[in-house]
């Protein structure tokens, strides 16, 4: 230590930064802060001027040497960004497409993409309970790809996973599963034959199968969500499952499950299944027997009002993805023709960010399994300006608590696992996040 | 249980400290680092995001007197803060105004008291305080002095 000390070595410090920034740095202590600085600056992309270093409680001055400050061998460093243009633009309200910031920002806006915390205005979800992907509870976590659900990426590589596709067109097309969907649904079971044999029907079923065209469908979907609602726009793409489908079937399958998503979030632990397709799930969030009206009430919407109502692609498509808001998405397909959940809820889709859509499409999967793709077609709600800190002030006391104190980390941990404290220390433990 | 002398108690503060652990909100180190009693300390706290404090960095002094950790430190923001638990006139941070820490346990250290600090300026009251201009500081105070008055 003492001749690590002596203004004549190099030492070796850790400045840790923001946006869980960390360099090792070997510096001659004689050198002074700012050359320090210089040095930070060209590891990372913090300018030198808005760089301002903590050590022991004392901010150094950049006239400064090092050795001034007693900085020994192994010693960390913390370095602040100090304000500047973009942090006031930042703090002036995000209405941009976090997007941009990506995982390289470093700003302290953290890119809020796919957190599935874009929930304020939704009824139903509250901080506690957003449907999100719990690594545990994923029944496709195993699936190479699908580690991180809440990676907008990740619903892209979904598509594409044939694992994926495999799992739910086998699924959808197990006479069991559409039974019991059909069953658990009191409308459905109502009209029964007319929906049996409309998901029986060859084409239906060739669909379902198919794991290509679920995939062209899903991404259709996507496209449509990156702000295009597709309008009336049904007979854009015609009506390839007749009128006796309805896209309830599946609605069915999405209002329950993306219920059950919404309302139970991250307590959905065990066989996804039973919960799946409960349409006593559906009536949690609230939307009543009917289903119609709130989140997740879709299925039954869409079942009451429109059993038979001409059902565009894409209403089947955010059906059977099982949105939350699909159900409502289907329903306003056939009624009103609109295509879009968005008028139901008040929320323009131009609004809304492309990525508003993938975290509520695939935000909920791991929750419930399938539960989660309750989120597919539900209208992206107006994002939740509130940073994460804030959302997850008490969460994250309670980490810090625990000892937990990188703040980056946690953040991330927890909107991950949507604010659930023991699942984001498990999140934490696991160090999947450290990659 | 054995209780941790006072040296052993700050020594493993200042280890802790410096080694940076933590998420750099908040920082401490001693004043003097040949301070064999480790009487006087620094301490920054990073002002919480998204809050008045947001961007700014706080400088405070501490002060762990020989009774330390069995009674709390002194503690003064060295930098102007409009904060309740501060006293506008030097600085001095009134403990009793800080709830999470207001009733002193020995297994307080300086960092709970900062982080406390921190979420109390983080806290839905004080978030919005309007702050006084940044880099104008509170008068200097002996804290020395001052800890052998309250003796």
């Amino acid at each position: 230590m003492a001749e690590a000390s002596s203004s004549s070595d190099v030492i070796k410090i850790t400045v840790k930064g923001p946006s869980e920034l960390k360099l090792s740095i070997e510096i001659d202590p004689s050198k002074t802060v700012a050359e320090l600085k210089e040095v930070i600056a060209e590891k990372s992309d913090v300018e030198k001027d808005r760089q301002r270093l903590i050590y022991s409680g004392k901010v150094l001055k950049d006239e400064e040497q090092i050795s001034t400050y007693k900085i020994q061998n192994g010693h960390t460093l913390h370095m602040v960004k100090g304000a500047n243009k973009t942090q006031a633009a930042a703090a002036g309200g995000v209405t941009a497409s976090p997007a941009a910031g990506g995982s390289t920002s470093q700003s302290q806006q953290l890119p809020r993409m796919g957190t599935g915390l874009n929930v304020a205005g939704n009824p139903v979800d509250n901080i506690e309970n957003i449907p999100h992907g719990l690594g545990g509870f994923n029944p496709f976590a195993n699936m190479a790809g699908l580690n991180n659900l809440n990676d907008p990426n990740a619903m892209t590589s979904m598509m594409q996973n044939p694992d994926f596709l495999r799992e739910m067109s086998n699924m959808m097309s197990r006479p069991e599963v559409l039974d019991q969907m059909i069953n658990s649904n009191p409308q459905l079971a109502q009209m029964g034959p007319q929906i049996r044999a409309a998901m029986q029907s060859p084409m239906v079923q060739q669909i379902l199968r198919d794991p290509e065209a679920l995939r062209s469908m899903m991404a259709m979907q996507a496209q449509m969500g990156g702000g295009n609602p597709m309008g009336g726009g049904g007979g854009a793409f015609g009506n390839p499952f007749g009128g006796g489908l309805g896209g309830n079937p599946f609605a069915a399958l999405g209002g329950g499950a993306g219920a059950r998503a919404g309302t139970e979030g991250s307590n959905t632990a065990e066989d996804p299944f039973p919960n799946l397709f409960a349409a006593g799930q559906a009536a949690q969030t609230g939307a009543g027997g009917t289903g119609a009206g709130a989140r997740g009430g879709g299925a039954g919407a869409g079942a009451g009002g429109n059993p038979f109502g001409a059902v565009n692609y894409e209403a089947l498509t955010r059906a059977m993805m099982g949105g939350a808001g699909a159900g409502v998405g289907a329903g306003a397909g056939a009624g009103a023709g609109t295509g879009a959940a968005a008028g139901t809820e008040g929320n323009a889709m131009g609004q809304a960010n492309p990525f508003a859509m993938y975290q509520n499409m695939f935000g909920g999967m791991g929750a419930g399994g399938w539960g989660g793709m309750g989120g597919f077609g539900s209208p992206p709600p107006p994002a939740d300006t509130r940073p994460p800190e804030e959302i997850y002030a008490t969460q994250l006391g309670q980490l810090n608590g625990m000892g937990l104190w990188d703040a980056q980390k946690n953040i991330r941990a927890l909107r991950a696992t949507g604010g659930n404290v023991e699942a984001a220390i498990e999140l934490i433990f696991s160090g999947s996040l450290d990659q | 249980m054995a209780k941790i002398p006072r040296s052993f108690r700050l020594l493993s503060e200042l280890e802790h400290g410096e080694k940076g652990i933590g998420d750099g909100s908040c920082s401490y180190g001693l004043k003097d680092p040949d301070d064999i009693a480790m009487y006087g300390w620094n301490g920054t706290i990073l002002g919480p995001p998204h809050s008045a404090y947001e961007n700014r960095i706080f400088s405070l002094s501490i002060y762990c007197g020989d009774t330390y950790p069995d009674t709390p430190p002194i503690v003064k923001f060295e930098s102007k803060i409009n904060l309740p638990c501060v006293d506008q006139t030097n600085g001095l941070v009134n403990f009793s105004r800080v709830a999470s820490i207001s009733s002193w346990k020995r297994d307080f250290t300086l960092e709970t008291v900062l982080v406390e600090l921190r979420r109390d300026m983080a806290s839905p009251a004080n978030r919005k305080q309007p702050q006084p201009p940044e880099f104008s500081e509170f008068p200097p105070l002996d804290l020395a002095k001052l800890a052998k008055q309250r003796k």
